[in-house]
């Protein structure tokens, strides 16, 4: 009758016991050193000293390694940071520079609408013969220097500019000194002048211009050359209202 | 009373009294410092001729920008253009045809300034000024912005 068992397999026990054994103790040898090993190590990992004590022996090694790299990485973090900062305080400084915010803090003692700091607001817009330079009309929120002199003076600046920087076919759109911005759109043989306090945008830019448009295309023709006082009514009413659409709309 | 506005131009080498004549007319001061005008300076003076409230805008061109392409820019649409040269400096007068002529304007006026300093020993200089002024003492500066106002509405 035959074993059930594989009788080649019955011989490999046979023959290979003792190798087997031999085989099993040296296994479960490294394994417990190894494992020794591994526990050493770990203790010695989660022992703080012991670690920060490597790291300070060669710590200079670790600064020549990681010195460049965190050097460029903590130079473009400032770099960004400080731009971001010089963004912020621009900002806040403008908002605060501003006269509406100044008055409305000081003189109208209530809390101040954010939203409307810096808004752009008109001066004055001067209609001015752009040949002579003479002033053919005029809208005056604040009287300060004559207007006749800052009539000749912008059209002298436009003709300077003009000829140094370009050629006649460019114009100069736009002049800026201290808190004030002088938006310049020229129509034929004149051009406007508008005189703002605040801060310019591209929609600003655009509602002006279309007003001026609009004034040019539907008022000009009432100019009398040798006396423009009704002239300077019907531009200080044109422009009253455009004023008034200005501070409702925000740019 | 009609309000007229009038440009005036003056131009002229450095040094002849243009800003002097100016200053005399509109604030009726003369200073003995001599301070070179940069680019261009505009003032004005309103002056009432019968029921006319004319006001002069005066263009001040400095002397450097006599012979720049930019006095053509300048001198758009002016009235009058006065040329103002130094009665005691004949070199001051070598250009003046020659500018007026490149000039497009119909009036051009030519201004002999400094007749204070005109002199026995300096005295042959000889040239057809349309008027002579002294800046110091205010001679015959008055009548010829009048004068040129007067001319500007006829």
């Amino acid at each position: 009758m035959m074993s059930s068992t594989d009788p080649f397999e019955e011989l490999k026990s046979i023959i290979l016991q003792e190798e087997r054994k031999k085989n099993n103790a040296i296994t479960e040898d490294l394994k417990n050193k190894l494992l020794d090993k591994i526990n050493k190590i770990e203790n010695e990992l989660n022992d703080p000293n012991k670690f920060s004590t490597k790291i300070e022996g060669s710590k200079n090694q670790i600064i020549d390694v990681l010195g460049p790299v965190m050097g460029r990485m903590i130079k473009k973090y400032i770099a960004t940071e400080i731009a971001k900062l010089n963004d912020n305080i621009s900002s806040q400084t403008n908002k605060l520079t501003s006269a509406q915010y100044w008055k409305e803090k000081i003189f109208k003692n209530k809390k101040t609408d954010i939203t409307k700091i810096n808004q752009p607001e008109i001066e004055e817009i001067l209609m001015i013969n752009k040949e002579s330079g003479l002033l053919l009309g005029c809208y005056i929120n604040n009287e300060r220097l004559d207007k006749d002199m800052i009539a000749g003076m912008l059209t002298a600046i436009k003709a300077f500019m003009e000829d140094t920087f370009s050629n006649k076919a460019q114009e100069v759109g736009f002049i800026e000194y201290s808190d004030y911005g002088i938006l310049l759109h020229s129509l034929g043989s004149y051009y406007y002048s508008v005189v703002f306090s605040g801060r310019k945008s591209k929609q600003f830019e655009e509602f002006i211009i279309k007003e001026l448009n609009t004034f040019s295309e539907t008022q000009v023709g009432n100019i009398n050359k040798n006396n423009n006082e009704n002239f300077n009514d019907k531009m200080k009413l044109y422009f009253e209202n455009t004023c008034k659409k200005l501070k409702e709309k925000l740019f | 009373m009609q309000e007229i506005k009038r440009k005036i131009v003056l131009i002229g080498c450095k040094g002849v009294g243009k800003t002097s004549l100016i200053k005399k007319f509109v604030h009726n001061h003369f200073d003995e410092k001599y301070l070179s005008t940069i680019g261009v300076k505009v003032d004005k003076k309103e002056v009432v001729i019968g029921d006319n409230n004319i006001s002069l805008i005066l263009w001040d061109v400095a002397g450097e920008l006599l012979n720049d392409r930019m006095l053509s820019s300048y001198t758009l649409g002016a009235h009058a253009i006065v040329y103002v040269h130094d009665l005691t400096r004949p070199e001051s007068f070598n250009t003046c045809l020659s500018t007026l002529e490149k000039i497009k304007c119909d009036k051009k006026i030519i201004v002999g300034n400094k007749t204070d300093l005109i002199t026995a020993n300096n005295n042959n200089f000889s040239t057809k000024s349309d008027y002579t002024t002294s800046a110091k003492s205010g001679e015959g500066v008055e009548k010829l912005f009048l004068e040129i106002a007067e001319s500007s509405i006829n």
